[in-house]
Order: structure tokens, then sequence, then C-alpha cells
């Protein structure tokens, strides 16, 4: 059982500098070959930020880890983005996680967690909500 | 040619995308441009380990798919909110296909937004996720 007290645990800030050649390598994982994608100054994929968690040191991993879970036995519930204002090429997005919320349903947890990005001018730029289920 | 928000009907379908089959290569790919390295998606003896009949495709890639339906009929960069449920496994081999609907058209700020729902199955109509989004659109009038 993930001890309920770590609702509201904030983290550390992470940032993450967003690179074309990392945007071409998302495209061909994803097999997404729009043009759109092709030119000088061009929108990012909308499932794009998990690399800003991923890469950009967030490490779900650890903080699992943290609250007892292992990552094996995680599963992604849902996922939700809201996408505040643009992102390009060259920006520094800075990220802030908190875990909105734990609970249990039946068998299950639930942890959600809440990211919220601003860019390098401080504009908010995206909120992300992602549920992880935990398996036993 | 955009899509206008005039245009665009309560109740209508989206053009479908079928994406597939899924490979183990793919998962290997994902995992390294996306950053997830949880092994359920790339190491089957781990996978088996915690009690999964082999590797499954990461969800987000799964929502990337859908993500590619609805930029592909509103155009990249028109996405305001996106979300799914991930609701079934999906594993290497299997083909999919992406649905989307529209359930509503309305007009916030300086923005019209239609919003719908989608669904991504399986050829055998396994549902794998489900969700909800909204796209901004031009309008005709400007």
């Amino acid at each position: 059982m993930v001890d309920p007290s770590h609702k509201g645990r904030v983290y550390p800030p992470f940032s993450y500098t967003v690179e074309r050649n990392k945007l071409r390598e998302f495209l061909l994982a994803i097999d997404d070959d729009d043009p759109a994608y092709q030119t000088d100054d061009p929108p990012l994929p909308p499932t794009f930020p998990t690399v800003f968690t991923f890469w950009g040191g967030m490490n779900p991993e650890a903080y699992l880890r943290e609250l007892g879970v292992e990552f094996v036995n995680v599963l992604h519930g849902e996922q939700e983005y809201e996408y505040l204002a643009p992102i390009h090429i060259g920006d520094t997005v800075t990220g802030q996680t908190r875990i909105a919320d734990i609970y249990a349903k039946g068998e299950l947890e639930f942890i959600e967690l809440l990211t919220e990005y601003t860019n390098q001018h401080g504009t908010p730029v995206l909120r992300d909500r992602a549920t992880i289920i935990v398996r036993h | 040619m955009p899509v206008y928000f005039e245009d665009v009907k309560v109740g209508s379908e989206l053009p479908p995308l079928t994406k597939g089959p899924i490979t183990d290569i793919q998962l290997v790919r994902y995992a390294g441009a996306g950053g997830d390295f949880n092994p359920i998606h790339t190491v089957p003896h781990m996978a088996q380990s915690v009690g999964l009949d082999g590797i499954i495709a990461h969800g987000l890639l799964i929502m990337a798919f859908a993500g590619q339906m609805l930029t592909r009929w509103a155009g990249a960069g028109s996405i305001r909110r996106f979300k799914a449920r991930f609701s079934g496994m999906t594993r290497p081999g299997e083909t999919v296909i992406c649905r989307g609907q529209i359930t509503n058209k309305l007009e916030e700020g300086n923005e019209a937004l239609v919003q719908g729902r989608f669904t991504v199955k399986g050829t055998d109509d396994s549902l794998k996720l489900k969700g909800e989004f909204a796209v901004a659109l031009p309008k005709k009038t400007g």
C-alpha cells in the first residue's frame, strides 16, 4: 500500500531544451511522416511532452521507488495534456511535478502526478496529468 | 486544405487511421525516443516475471497514433487538450485502428474549438484506449 500521506508532495523542478534531432527521432518512433513537422518552426506532436518528463530528469522510476513501488509493477492508466501555448525548437521548458492524488480501487492503487510547465519566458505552456496504476 | 470550423458538424466522424503491425523494434525505438525504459516494454523475461504474457506497447505510443489521427485531420499544432484512458494492452504484431467523432463546437476567448472523443481498437475490436480531445480550427470569416 502506498502511503497516502505522500499526497501533495512536490518534486524539484526539471528542465528540457527542445531539439530538432530529438523531434526527428520521436517522429520515426511513432511512424509519423506528416510534412508539417519538416518546417523551420514545426509544432510538436501532441504526445512529445513525454520526452520532457523522461529526458528532462523528472525520473519517475526514482520517484516511485521512494514511494515503495517498483517500476515494473506500474502501468500507465490515464494521460491528459492541456496545451496552453506553443512550444518551439530551442525553447527550454521547466516542469514541476506534484502528487495530486493517491487512492485505491479494489486491488489496484492509483497515483496521480500533475506537472506544470513554463517556458524560458515564464509563460505557462503545458499542463500534464498522468495517472499511474500500481499492480501487486 | 485546412479544415474550417464552419464545416465541422457535431456527430460527424474523423477520417480513421490504421497503424501497424507494431513491431518489437518499434517498442525499442520508442523506449529510446520517449525515454520510458520500463522493461515490460522491451525485455520479454522481465515482462513475464511480473505476470505479463510478453512485452506490451507503451500506452503513450498508442496515444501517439490517436494523436496522428487528430493532427492529420485538424493540422499539427491545433490540439488544445488531449486525454486518454488506457484500457487494454497492445502487443507486438497487432494492428490498431484509431477512430474519432465530434461531440461539440464552441468559441472560447478568440479560438474556435471543436471537441470530440476517440478510440483505438485492435483488429479484433478489443479496446486499447479511449479519450477526449479539443482542437482549435480556423474560421472562414477570420
